[in-house]
């Protein structure tokens, strides 16, 4: 834990250095939940039935899920697998690898930190705007609010052990660019993000029930809008856990195998 | 004129040399080519899907949606292939890697562009055609042979458009030095426009991408035209190629200003 603390305390000062680049980032934000509030509006005036949700909830969920992305979009640093990528071609993962810690612990702290601080500076403040300005809505219970926390947390970890396992494969192939675009493409439509899960066409619903993408923002946002009650989130909570465990697993096993063949290009 | 032609002659030497180191590498090509279909791929799913839940956004059906982005993406694709690196012009003002075009006798913006072609934008010429196509069979409006005379005519506007707007947009960095969450937040004005009619985001959005930043005229407007759609009069959707002539003269204005007020920061 001290160790982390030291990661956000590093993170912080890094991130606030720019406070120009912060205020844009927040507005593109709003921009964002701005324009996916006038989608849903504009569908929903011309079939309410179709819509499957009230307007407000559908609106909240929508929203809740750029303000999300603000910080779940893989770009630049946020990026785990660009950073492991970049790190095996600068030479610069030698220094990570000699830390008395483990390399996935490392990239965890590292991005995780810095997920924790730009939730503060970046999530935080669209949310606020959207929820005075926009029409989002609170969560629907306290216990929602807390669930709507775990479950974040845990659609964290599912999205780093993805992007870790992702990097992993770079290592491999030693350049992922192109597969990691169609990454992105498949988390987006997957997740829920970009539609909401439930309307999508029953066949292709049924498939994404099963995979873990719809832990990331699917499962989250249905808590926070109130669409799940307490045995539903349990359950919900439970299959998050599940591929949370099974991805880091899966990526601390590939680890050891991808370190045995690393090359570290260059130094 | 002496001078124009002698820039043009080392853009084309630069261009010669940039397609020879491209060719050696076919196989990226491939698989960059597959990772633009996929990652493209979510906002087509995005789109198909809405179509097939609700049958239209506003009035647009599926094959006016498809045209819209297929415009779109075109029309960025001649930014993406010759003009990628204005995307650059910030890490090297902050590296004072830019110092050298500086020191060379030859055009600055000439150098600094063609120095690279993105065959990554080819993906995007290719899907954009694609979709322009099916966009075209799925409306099941038949063109004029003047309709087929105005669609280049539109996409060169749109990359005019889209050029010179990154291009002012980058030269920020010559005042601000970080201008890249500036840049961000312009782009996601764009991702609103790009897939989906510019009216249902209101009237003052639309005022915003038609008079300010006028990238309804890269696809917005000339689907209309080209759609037959009537949601605006014929000669503001013929207005594209004035508009692309008002910004190259903007952004010519804002490079030399930027040049004139560069200082080195070193490196």
């Amino acid at each position: 834990m001290k160790c982390y603390r030291a990661f956000v305390r590093q993170q912080l000062n890094s991130l606030t250095l720019y406070r120009f680049e912060f205020v844009m980032k927040v507005l593109y934000g709003c921009i964002a939940m701005y324009g996916v509030r006038c989608l849903w509006y504009a569908l929903h005036a011309q079939n309410p039935a179709l819509l499957g949700r009230s307007l407000p909830d559908m609106i909240t969920y929508a929203m809740m899920a750029m303000a999300m992305d603000l910080v779940f979009y893989p770009s630049g640093d946020n990026a785990v697998y660009d950073c492991m990528n970049a790190q095996v071609k600068s030479g610069s993962i030698d220094t990570d690898l000699l830390r008395p810690m483990g390399f996935q612990r490392q990239m965890l702290y590292r991005n995780a930190s810095r997920m924790m601080v730009l939730s503060w500076v970046l999530v935080l403040p669209a949310w606020l705007l959207a929820v005075l300005f926009m029409g989002m809505q609170l969560p629907s219970s306290l216990v929602h609010l807390a669930a709507f926390f775990v479950s974040v947390g845990l659609a964290y970890f599912v999205l780093f052990s993805l992007s870790f396992l992702l990097g992993l494969l770079g290592m491999i192939t030693m350049d992922i660019r192109h597969i990691s675009w169609a990454y992105r493409g498949l988390v987006d439509l997957l997740s829920g993000k970009l539609v909401p899960l439930w309307l999508f066409p029953p066949m292709l619903m049924q498939c994404t029930n099963l995979l873990p993408f719809r832990c990331i923002y699917d499962i989250p946002l249905n808590i926070y809008t109130g669409a799940f009650d307490a045995a539903e989130i349990f359950r919900q909570l439970g299959f998050q856990c599940m591929w949370a465990l099974a991805l880091m697993s899966a990526g601390h096993l590939l680890w050891r195998k991808v370190h045995l063949r690393l090359t570290v290009q260059g130094g | 004129m002496q001078k124009s032609f002698f820039s043009a002659r080392i853009y084309g030497h630069l261009i010669k040399m940039s397609l020879r180191s491209m060719m050696q590498y076919r196989a990226d090509f491939w698989t960059s080519l597959a990772g633009v279909l996929a990652l493209n791929g979510a906002n087509i799913a995005q789109m198909s899907i809405v179509s097939w839940r609700f049958g239209t956004v506003g009035n647009w059906t599926a094959g006016d949606l498809m045209m819209l982005y297929g415009l779109y993406m075109v029309s960025v694709s001649l930014y993406s292939i010759f003009f990628g690196r204005i995307a650059l012009l910030e890490s090297e003002i902050i590296h004072g890697t830019f110092d050298k075009y500086l020191v060379r006798p030859v055009n600055v913006f000439v150098q600094f562009v063609g120095g690279e072609i993105r065959y990554v934008g080819l993906s995007d010429t290719l899907l954009g055609i694609g979709l322009i196509v099916l966009g075209k069979a799925f409306t099941g409006i038949a063109w004029g042979p003047l309709d087929y005379l105005m669609l280049p005519v539109f996409v060169a506007c749109g990359g005019c458009i889209i050029v010179c707007i990154r291009l002012m947009l980058a030269c920020a960095a010559f005042w601000v030095v970080k201008a890249r969450a500036l840049q961000s937040m312009i782009m996601q004005v764009m991702l609103l426009t790009q897939k989906y009619p510019v009216f249902i985001f209101g009237d003052v959005f639309k005022a915003f991408v038609t008079g300010v930043i006028p990238i309804a005229f890269m696809n917005y407007y000339p689907a209309i035209y080209l759609l037959r759609k009537g949601d605006a009069p014929i000669w503001l959707c013929l207005l594209s190629p004035a508009v692309a002539l008002l910004f190259v003269a903007l952004a010519t204005q804002a490079w030399k200003r930027g040049i004139a007020r560069y200082s080195s920061a070193g490196g």
